[in-house]
């Protein structure tokens, strides 16, 4: 498992338009998932912005990547800091529990796909994002500061 | 009497009284020095006009300065998002955002925008409203809903509000930013209390508040029951005067909810608010050209 570290440079991504849902698109594609734990056998974390980890999945590589997130940490905008962090890794879609309108508004302006409806291990959304059964989210399921409570 | 005195009314904790003891305050120096001016400083939930129904005669629309990104310059280099303290910015290819919400006007973005491409925006953030009680001035912000920020706005209402003789500030609840900035311009900050352990536990968080920041205090017990031994000892610790106390009263907690400040229901207490008013004049005097390298420097 690569570490990388989570100040690593903005990268100018090329937004990848025709990306679909599933395995189906053509191509490489980098598929986050929200995690409390380093590993893809780890819970999912339900908040977005203040999850612990990204785990990344590289569907051409078949291999995980584990991604500190910056916003577990933040005083405010952290919805914002870990969208622009997520971009910045070329990531095209993101499997959630709760993401917020700041967040949201981000993650559409930079084509990220997001689906909602994560549960289990980070491994099992996986498997779930695969066989179609989450939802794709096209507006902000969360309010401000939602991932400030306690954990859902 | 040319000169002037500007006492803020705080305490760390919130339902101690400080409403109903600022307003008190007022109303009682108000017939007795010539011009007294009340500022509601919780721009958040302002509810100083409940106690003091003035007449509003001006209203005032505050803004603060934003980015606003000039996509006709901006190469998307993200520089000012970097080095945005607070995530306002968030810069993707071909689509710069701003976070208006989040901006605390720093001025970091705009300055040192490699493209100089950030122009100066402006964003309204609530109002500072205006009226008489009789001959007292009424100064009140509010807040816009939604907005994070209220010191910029605690700011406008000082600057238009304070003035000569006697101002009254009555400040949020809290020790953090909102409070900080209404007692910084303060000479004197009254820390309104109750004899309890929730009372003093908040009591110390201000105390170490005003007294980092250099600024004359003294302490109030509201709602003694005669055995106030947990908030003196407190005060002979940290060496705060304690100027007084106002007895639990079940009358002034009827005339509250019915809208009227303490002294209203309890007329016999107007020299118990003068006799403060004086000591606070003494104490602010007492401490000559000391008072004034006590401010932190901290001049906005």
């Amino acid at each position: 498992m690569l570490q990388v570290g989570a100040d690593s440079g903005f990268a100018v991504l090329p937004v990848r338009a025709g990306a679909t849902a599933g395995e189906a698109g053509a191509g490489r594609m980098k598929i986050a998932v929200c995690s409390q734990g380093s590993t893809p056998g780890a819970m999912i974390d339900s908040r977005f912005g203040r999850c612990q980890y990204l785990l990344v999945y590289d569907s051409e590589q078949k291999n995980w990547q584990t991604l500190p997130a910056p916003g577990c940490n933040s005083g405010g905008g952290a919805g914002i800091e870990t969208a622009r962090f997520l971009v910045g890794q070329g990531v095209q879609v993101l499997l959630a529990g709760h993401v917020g309108p700041n967040a949201m508004r981000v993650l559409d302006a930079a084509g990220v796909q997001v689906y909602t409806g994560i549960e289990g291990t980070v491994e099992n959304s996986l498997r779930l994002y695969q066989a179609n059964r989450l939802t794709r989210l096209t507006a902000p399921n969360a309010a401000p500061h939602h991932g400030l409570a306690a954990r859902v | 009497m040319g000169e002037s005195l500007t006492v803020a009314v705080a305490s760390g904790k919130g339902g101690t009284g400080k409403t109903s003891l600022a307003t008190s305050l007022a109303r009682v120096a108000s017939a007795q020095y010539e011009r007294v001016a009340y500022l509601d400083c919780d721009v958040e939930e302002p509810n100083g006009h409940i106690f003091l129904p003035a007449t509003l005669e001006r209203k005032e629309i505050i803004h603060v300065e934003v980015p606003e990104i000039d996509q006709e310059k901006c190469d998307y280099c993200g520089y000012c998002a970097q080095i945005c303290a607070f995530n306002a910015l968030a810069i993707l290819p071909g689509a710069p955002l701003v976070f208006a919400n989040l901006c605390h006007s720093c001025a970091g973005c705009w300055t040192l925008c490699p493209q100089k491409a950030i122009r100066v925006g402006k964003r309204g953030i609530g109002v500072v409203e205006t009226g008489h009680l009789g001959h007292m001035e009424f100064w009140q912000g509010r807040l816009d809903p939604g907005v994070a920020t209220s010191p910029p706005l605690i700011d406008a209402l000082q600057k238009r509000g304070l003035g000569p003789g006697i101002n009254i500030l009555d400040a949020p609840p809290g020790t953090s930013c909102p409070v900080v900035r209404t007692v910084e311009r303060a000479d004197f900050v009254l820390l309104v209390t109750e004899p309890t352990p929730f009372g003093r536990h908040d009591l110390e968080l201000a105390a170490a508040m005003v007294r980092q920041m250099g600024l004359p205090a003294g302490v109030v017990i509201n709602r003694s029951s005669g055995d106030d031994g947990i908030i003196e000892d407190f005060c002979r610790q940290s060496g705060l005067p304690l100027l007084g106390r106002l007895p639990w009263e079940r009358r002034v907690a009827e005339g509250y909810a019915a809208g009227l400040c303490a002294v209203e229901v309890m007329p016999r207490w107007r020299p118990l608010f003068l006799d403060w008013l004086q000591r606070i004049r003494e104490i602010v005097a007492g401490r000559g050209g000391e008072g004034s390298a006590g401010n932190c420097g901290a001049e906005r």
